[in-house]
């Protein structure tokens, strides 16, 4: 009962450190602040500045108690800033909102009750699926040994040196600081709190591109996440993202099909508009580089996501300021692949001890 | 893609992809049909958001020279079907629907255009639950087999860290639950064994020692006694943990393990090791100190 009630409580918590760090990052940009956005950008964001604070920790051997600890006061941080920066915004932003549920209550209900409806059937299914023994596995050995990486998932015995190809994906490091703060454990928290968080995001997305195409006909917003939440359950065989979403949401892979996926695409339709197109370059940016944290997959995967919905954007404005944006946002993809090759054809290894 | 290679499949391994990505489900072949309906239905700026970006797919990911260009350079023969995620299946279909609703001037008829479309929708897809819906019996999501298996091993034990050996689904499971079992065996290990892949001759070597306890454990092959002792032995693996029904148990026995437990579905045996190195976590201390 305690681990359900934990993996209840760390859903919002999740939202909140997201949403703080999105709503910072829109500060940072000029940006209106919205709910939605805020909370997925911010996961991309928490994700970049997560990375920042692991990876020297990680490099340096130090303990996850640590990292644990950095990450806490970080979080903390974050939310503390949005709500002092925020300051006055905050009684017209939570009024708007207000005003916007009760002008169209029987929509957003409905939009609730699915999404709700969802996380209820994943929580109680049962799913064995092979890359748990590494995902879940990996989780659970960092909370064992209090280390980073150091230890094989698979096996429990010391490796000698880093696996590169997992070394920049940090995201069950942080699933394991949060199981620290929780005083959860691995399997509790992946396989409940994590796999209701990808279906909050992944329909938080719905819920944007909806808006962006239906505008204030929030009906059409609640049939489409009707049909798209269908189609989920219905869109399955062994590689499909939806399949990804309801059986092992708690994956990167199934945030990268299913969150980050649909942000490139609804980037690519603001890009379309041709205004603010460096506020939303450097929102394509945090969302490339957020997704290198991810999985691996990522790096391959978004350089040619944003060649398909881009590149009619950058014909049809004529826009080289759009096609720069995108150049620049690949480059940490590009250059994780290039330092992943390197790795491959032995140029460097990266030690777990002193030499 | 299981059982799919590109060099075999050339300019058809693009289509060959696409029938394993849909399985039972007809969902991807409604992409396009989706899009051309957005073109006339929708209002003019859908034609930018949707069509354009499908008509680069067609040129590129569904272009069946993509893939043998591809591999040229890398090998993707196991990541390529994730360029189908790039396809905004569910989000074009829905908002096609939700067009189609929209169309319904009385709300009679979007009821019936919304009922319809669902049906139309179950009609073409493949339930992800279509052998059924198994639901969890703990709050860690994982057979309780894997919880009892933990403790006895932990029980018996005189050491934090025990080594054991599981038959395959155990094997999967048990580290996610317990850090603190340690498996003879990696993911891969036990996945080559199981079908038959050969690996590169050095590597074979390496592995020389799981491999013979999986081809005991795994595969249930008779191994010289003195062999199977002398892996479990090297590698330091006291506890087999097997199914009661496996036809392997007197073999065990004959090898030396004994019987400690037991649960409804498995029997846990032990390995008294001749020599024995308890695992102990590395010690960092002295190098933070230094840095």
């Amino acid at each position: 009962m305690r681990n359900v009630a934990l993996s209840i409580l760390a859903v919002p918590v999740n939202l909140l450190i997201c949403f703080s760090f999105g709503a910072l990052f829109l500060r940072l940009l000029r940006q209106k602040l919205s709910f939605c956005l805020a909370a997925v950008l911010g996961f991309f964001v928490m994700l970049i500045a997560f990375d920042f604070c692991c990876l020297p920790v990680m490099l340096k051997w130090r303990p996850l108690s640590l990292l644990t600890v950095i990450w806490a006061v970080l979080s903390a941080a974050a939310v503390l800033a949005t709500v002092f920066i925020y300051g006055n915004t905050w009684k017209s932003f939570f009024s708007e909102l207000s005003e916007e549920l009760r002008a169209h209550p029987l929509p957003y209900i409905v939009m609730a009750v699915l999404v709700l409806l969802q996380i209820v059937i994943v929580a109680l299914s049962y799913e064995f699926t092979l890359d748990a023994a590494y995902f879940v596995a990996n989780v659970t050995t960092s909370l064992t040994t209090n280390t980073l990486n150091i230890y094989d998932p698979y096996t429990g015995d010391w490796l000698d040196h880093f696996e590169f190809r997992y070394f920049f994906s940090t995201y069950p490091l942080h699933c394991a600081v949060m199981c620290s703060l929780f005083a959860l454990n691995a399997l509790s928290y992946m396989k409940i709190a994590m796999s209701a968080f990808t279906l909050l995001l992944s329909n938080m997305m719905y819920y944007l591109i909806g808006r962006k195409l239906f505008g204030e006909e929030q009906w059409k917003c609640a049939a489409m996440l009707v049909f798209a939440g269908l189609m989920n359950f219905f869109f399955s065989s062994i590689y499909t993202p939806s399949e990804f979403l309801l059986t092992r949401g708690y994956e990167g892979k199934a945030l990268l099909g299913n969150v980050v996926l649909p942000m490139i695409m609804y980037l690519g339709i603001l890009f379309y508009e041709n205004t603010g197109l460096l506020a939303r370059s450097a929102m394509l940016f945090a969302v490339c580089a957020g997704s290198t944290v991810l999985s691996n997959s990522a790096n391959m995967l978004l350089p040619a996501a944003i060649a398909v919905f881009f590149l009619p954007v950058i014909i049809k404005n004529k826009s080289w300021k759009t096609f720069l944006g995108c150049a620049v946002s690949v480059l940490p993809n590009l250059a994780l692949v290039a330092a992943y090759v390197a790795y491959v054809h032995g140029k460097f290894v990266l030690y777990t001890y002193p030499r | 893609m299981q059982g799919l290679d590109i060099a075999e499949a050339g300019l058809s391994y693009t289509f060959r992809c696409i029938k394993l990505y849909s399985g039972a489900s007809f969902y991807l072949a409604l992409f396009f049909p989706a899009v051309i309906f957005l073109w006339f239905y929708a209002p003019k700026t859908f034609r930018a958001w949707f069509a354009y970006p499908a008509l680069v797919m067609l040129l590129t990911i569904f272009n069946p020279l993509l893939p043998v260009l591809i591999d040229r350079f890398f090998d993707v023969n196991n990541e390529f079907y994730r360029f189908l995620w790039a396809v905004p299946v569910v989000i074009t279909v829905s908002a096609s629907l939700t067009v189609a609703l929209g169309l319904g001037r009385t709300p009679g008829r979007r009821v019936t255009v919304f009922l319809s479309s669902c049906c139309f929708l179950i009609a073409l897809g493949s339930f992800v639950y279509r052998d059924g819906f198994i639901p969890a019996v703990n709050s860690y999501k994982i057979q309780p087999e894997v919880l009892a298996v933990s403790e006895l091993i932990h029980a018996d034990s005189d050491v934090e860290y025990p080594r054991a050996i599981c038959d395959f689904d155990m094997e999967m499971e048990i580290r996610q639950y317990d850090g603190k079992i340690l498996l003879a065996a990696t993911r891969e290990e036990y996945l080559n064994a199981l079908s038959g892949t050969e690996v590169d001759e050095n590597i074979a070597e390496k592995q020389k020692h799981p491999n013979r306890i999986l081809k005991v454990v795994a595969l249930e092959e008779e191994l010289p006694v003195e062999e199977f002792q002398e892996s479990l032995e090297e590698t330091g693996t006291e506890y087999v943990v097997l199914s009661g029904r496996s036809p392997l148990l007197p073999y065990l026995e004959r090898a030396g393990l004994k019987e400690i437990g037991s649960t409804p579905a498995r029997v846990i045996y032990r390995y008294t090791l001749k020599e024995r190195t308890p695992f102990e976590l590395a010690d960092y201390t002295d190098v933070w100190e230094a840095q």
